[in-house]
């Protein structure tokens, strides 16, 4: 054995990729804490309008999701729904929907939480203002019409 | 030597950098950056009998949508692109003309809309009068500050600025000459 090993040739040694593991761990992590999984399904078709006067809302988990819009589904029909969470529901469910969202966040949170409300532009302001109406009762009055900057795509 | 000793096989961690590829990749496909936009609005608390507040009819700037998503602004046909102009124009009167405003204090933006009335107008309505809202307020900051509106708001809500307290009091008289007040009645019904 020892012999053999005397006749090897000493060639330039190839580049380690010992730390090659770690880098792509380092970016893993990276894209694992920017992710946020996609957490539930759209059932309905949204076209956010598109404005000037467009904020950029901050805290991503002081947000509630309500859709509005018309069903993908064509077998539910043309008429707009809407979609709290992962059902397709009444308006008369929004009121149930932000409890059960509020009770989620923290206690200090509660106050602030932001209802975003994505709906879609060939909607009528009916189904618009009687979920607006409930949200009132409800007492969540931070709302946010979901837009998209004009020119832009989302 | 004559007896070899067998040495602890190592785990080949050579396909550790295959497996993290194939989660990191999971997660690249997987991840979302886009941030939520919206136009943020601020609901009036519930009621159960609402009081009807006496504002002056030169106060108020009505704007009615049918359901064909026509507008009516103080009982004449205007199209939504010159809405801006005719909200600042309401905004800036401070009591000049007699049919307009006494002050902006006192402004109020009243949006009524049909049921039928499409929600894309309604966004874009919303639209202009804050756009005509951000103007007034811009030109009032930078009358008084020199600077610009978005600018002050910045600072007064960035939390580790040191001057922050005094850019909240910059905001809040900015505030108080410019209150958007958008009252937004319930929405009528029937044929129109």
């Amino acid at each position: 054995m020892a012999s053999i090993r005397g006749k090897e040739k000493k060639g330039t040694p190839g580049i380690s990729t010992a730390s090659l593991p770690d880098i792509i761990f380092i970016l893993l992590f990276f894209f694992m804490v920017a992710t946020v999984m996609r957490e539930r399904d759209v059932k309905v078709q949204v076209i956010v309008p598109e404005g000037t006067e467009i904020v950029k809302l901050k805290k991503k988990s002081l947000i509630s999701h309500i859709y509005i819009g018309k069903p993908s589904d064509p077998a539910l029909g043309d008429a707009s729904r809407i979609q709290l969470n992962d059902v397709l529901g009444d308006h008369k469910k929004v009121g149930e929907f932000v409890e059960i969202e509020r009770k989620k966040l923290p206690e200090v949170d509660r106050k602030k939480m932001i209802v975003s409300l994505k709906v879609d532009t060939e909607t009528k302001m009916g189904i618009v203002f009687d979920v607006k109406q409930e949200l009132r009762q409800a007492n969540a009055l931070k709302i946010n019409y979901a837009a998209s900057p004009r020119g832009e795509l989302e | 030597m004559a007896r070899k000793k067998r040495e602890a096989g190592e785990i080949n961690a050579g396909s550790m950098a295959d497996i993290a590829f194939l989660l990191l990749i999971f997660f690249l496909v997987t991840t979302t950056m886009s941030k939520d936009k919206g136009i943020p609005m601020l609901l009036p608390p519930h009621v159960d009998e609402p009081e009807s507040a006496e504002i002056h009819d030169r106060n108020t700037l009505n704007i009615l949508v049918n359901r064909d998503d026509l507008l009516l602004v103080e009982g004449d046909m205007l199209d939504v692109s010159l809405l801006k102009e005719q909200t600042v124009r309401f905004l800036k009167n401070d009591g000049k003309l007699d049919d307009l405003p006494e002050s902006s204090e006192k402004a109020v933006v009243s949006i009524e809309t049909h049921r039928g009335t499409s929600y894309d107008i309604y966004i874009q309505i919303l639209n202009e009068v804050k756009a005509a809202y951000r103007e007034c307020r811009d030109e009032y900051a930078e009358g008084l500050y020199n600077k610009s509106y978005a600018e002050i708001r910045n600072i007064a809500t960035d939390p580790l600025h040191d001057e922050r307290k005094k850019y909240k009091r910059m905001d809040k008289t900015i505030r108080k000459k410019f209150p958007m007040k958008i009252s937004e009645a319930d929405p009528f019904e029937g044929a129109q």
